[in-house]
């Protein structure tokens, strides 16, 4: 328009303008199309849509026709016919004849059960280990940072094979079990512990747990005396004293593990696989994300710590009323990627045997033939749960941000 | 990463998954033309299996699988070196397999009605006539598959066999954890190391992994067969003629023992047999061969590469092996096994 303009600024009317341009001839236009730089960009972009777009529909009819000539088709019904193999211990209670879906909810509640661990022991290791490596002791850091330097470059199936070696072979048969405490054993064949016998026998413990954690919740907006010790323990109270006493009312039948022809029958069990996919996975990770916190604790403001230094706080309390708040703020979206690193990692699981989705995956394939579909779930279930985390984070990230944005 | 996005995203993937209409359907070509056009037959095999598939000293490839890669490779391309090995696990065998990347899988898979029917699969063979077994530590004390209730087995993931197992163990009330692993060489280690208690196999195989652990002797191979196993090698039946080739190459063998013919002797048989059985067999007389789309004397090519089918059991897993396991089931019919070939004519 501008253009136009300043070419005809004087005399013709608008309207006059327009014939005028059209009058041109079109090599005329499509020259003062391409100086204009707005319009050359529209024409990149969309030339690069198109090409996406191509790129795209030549991968899908790729696959479909791939299929179609291999007789391979996309049905997913194969998932309510009955899975013959055994899976062992899992959250969704699957058996040898249940249906393949239930088989993959047990695979999947293990890689939950896994990546929930795995994430909450990562983050208390990876927070000691940032700040032994910021410690004032000069030993401690270097031996820190080649710890860190160790782990971070060695693959992490060669660490997951090594922990699992380990565990297997450093640990007794189960007739030579170790019991550290009693009724709890130590062998190659996992971790035993005495348990309630049935799940819902804990239902009364964790009411009052959750009562507890309520009520506290509630109390915290409620204005309290300040300086009054009782409201200084109140909350440690309110957690431990109601799970205390649903234990002394109802308590939940324990059933021993004990050693019988095989392996021990009774308790709970760990497998030594799950130990040592978790050894493995949280060593790993959290030599990364103790890296992350470090530089998230490193770029809070000096300012902030000699100040913190001037009014006398002592080192511990200075981390963890000033310092920690705002570097975790700052580490929050490198921690989440970590996060989702972990729980893809744990898909390594399939090497040293312990029962996950992937495995769950690998067995429908072999007896059913459906490979595609069985891997598209695997695709969808890890992107799920993936973005799942990556949603609690990001609300947490906001929650943290707002409160930065008000304290500072 | 906002709602809409991820709304945007799935429905995406999804309209990619349920869009049959753009589907290029163009047929595919014989599989013979493609092996011949390519060059060089591909064939997926074990990484290590001792006896079915392992690289020797000189970093060759031996075991009876690779020797029916090489005889298809013969009857087809008249060359028995123009292999391409695919070494893969028995998890990516059967869809290497379906999806087009491999000619033939030899990964000693047994012969289910569901993987010839539902998997469109055809057996070539059975190559070895078997059974699943069991092997267990003499110290557990068991004899008897009655005395393995609540025992820990070892199973390589991927395969039946941890079906077979469960089926098995559910029919009499019996339990068992299972401990799958990704490969045979693991999951023998895994066994001698303790962390099960039993590890299963088709009876051959356990015989020749007993031998190489450490206290043979502290082991034992239970008698009793809980599952029959019959494997061999596998191709896909959407081509019906190279099918046909892939069952007749293993017919080809075990017919050349019933004729007595060896490697040592073909050249021999081809010039001066005056028997129409044999002359019709090697393709001197006749054009069976190219009826069926190969050279008229593919039985000859075959034969002078790996010999007969007793040549190559015995190979592998007879008495010119480690494993010295007797011909038992995998005897000539006329001699008491099961080989067997249809008539040559």
């Amino acid at each position: 328009m501008r253009l136009l303009a300043r070419a005809d600024c004087s005399g013709p009317q608008r309207g006059a303008e327009v014939s005028s341009l059209k009058t041109m001839a079109m090599p005329n236009l499509l020259l003062r199309l391409w100086h204009r730089p707005s319009s050359r960009a529209r024409l990149w972009q969309s030339l690069a849509l198109g090409l996406f777009v191509a790129a795209i529909w030549w991968l899908s009819t790729n696959l479909t026709g791939n299929l179609a000539r291999r007789d391979l088709g996309i049905d997913f019904r194969f998932l309510s016919g009955r899975a013959s193999f055994e899976f062992g211990e899992n959250l969704a209670g699957y058996q040898a004849g249940d249906t393949f879906l239930r088989a993959f909810l047990a695979g999947l509640g293990n890689t939950i059960q896994v990546a929930v661990a795995g994430i909450v022991l990562t983050t208390i290791l990876a927070l000691a280990l940032a700040l032994v490596r910021l410690s004032p002791n000069r030993l401690a850091r270097r031996l820190s940072g080649a710890w860190i330097e160790l782990i971070r470059n060695t693959p992490l199936l060669l660490q997951l094979l090594f922990w699992h070696q380990f565990i297997i072979r450093q640990l007794p048969m189960p007739r030579q079990a170790w019991e550290p405490l009693p009724g709890v054993f130590l062998s190659n064949r996992g971790l035993v512990f005495p348990a309630p016998e049935t799940a819902a026998a804990l239902l009364p413990i964790i009411c009052a747990v959750l009562v507890g954690i309520s009520v506290a919740l509630v109390l915290r907006r409620t204005p309290s005396v300040h300086g009054s010790r009782f409201y200084h323990f109140l909350p440690m109270c309110l957690l431990v004293a109601p799970p205390l006493i649903a234990l002394l009312i109802a308590p939940p039948s324990i059933s021993f593990p004990e050693l019988k022809g095989f392996n021990f029958h009774g308790g709970s069990s760990v497998s030594p696989e799950f130990i040592a996919l978790l050894c493995a996975l949280v060593i790993y990770q959290s030599a990364f994300m103790a890296e992350t916190i470090r530089s998230g604790i490193l770029a809070v403001p000096k300012g902030q710590i000699e100040a913190a230094q001037a009014l006398g706080l002592p080192r511990f309390q200075l981390l963890r009323l000033v310092v920690l708040p705002q570097a975790l703020r700052i580490a929050i979206p490198p921690v989440t990627s970590q996060y989702l690193s972990l729980t893809k990692n744990s898909s390594l699981a399939v090497a040293i045997g312990y029962p996950d989705l992937v495995r769950v995956s690998q067995v429908t394939i072999s007896e059913t033939g459906r490979a595609v579909e069985c891997v598209s779930i695997l695709l969808a279930v890890y992107l799920s749960l993936s973005l799942f985390t990556a949603l609690i984070m990001d609300v947490y990230n906001r929650r943290v941000m707002r409160r930065g944005g008000a304290a500072a | 990463m906002n709602i809409r996005s991820l709304a945007i995203a799935a429905s995406a993937f999804l309209g990619l998954m349920v869009e049959p209409s753009f589907a290029q359907n163009t047929a595919i070509a014989p599989q013979l033309d493609t092996i011949r056009e390519r060059g060089s037959f591909r064939c997926g095999v074990y990484e290590n299996v001792p006896g079915l598939s392992a690289l020797d000293a000189q970093g060759r490839r031996v075991g009876l699988d690779v020797d029916y890669c090489h005889a298809m490779a013969a009857a087809i391309l008249g060359d028995p070196t123009r292999v391409e090995f695919r070494t893969m696990t028995l998890a990516q065998g059967i869809p290497a397999l379906r999806s087009g990347e491999v000619d033939m899988v030899a990964l000693a898979l047994t012969y289910t009605i569901q993987r010839d029917t539902e998997l469109n699969l055809d057996f070539v063979g059975p190559t070895l006539y078997s059974g699943h077994a069991f092997m267990v530590h003499r110290r557990t004390g068991a004899t008897r598959l009655a005395d393995l209730n609540g025992a820990t087995i070892c199973v390589v993931a991927g395969g039946i066999t941890d079906s077979l197992i469960a089926d098995y163990f559910r029919a009499r009330n019996m339990t068992f954890r299972p401990l799958a692993v990704e490969n045979t060489t693991q999951m023998y280690a895994l066994y001698e190391e303790g962390r099960c208690d039993v590890v299963t196999s088709e009876v051959p195989f356990l015989g020749m992994r007993r031998s190489r652990l450490r206290q043979p002797d502290q082991h034992l191979i239970l008698d009793e067969i809980f599952a029959k196993s019959h494997m061999g090698p596998i191709v896909r039946d959407d081509d019906r003629r190279y099918a046909h080739v892939a069952r007749w190459v293993h017919y080809a063998l075990v017919n050349a023992e019933e004729m007595g013919i060896t490697r040592a002797n073909i050249d021999q048989m081809a010039r001066e047999s005056r028997d129409p059985a044999i002359r019709r067999f090697l393709g001197l007389e006749g054009d069976i061969g190219r009826n069926m789309g190969l050279p008229n004397d593919f039985t000859q090519a075959i034969i002078r590469a790996v010999g007969n089918y007793g040549e190559i059991f015995e190979r592998h897993y007879g008495q010119q092996s480690v494993i010295k396991l007797p011909r038992g089931l995998n005897a000539l019919a006329g001699q008491g096994g099961l080989q067997w070939s249809p008539t040559w004519r």
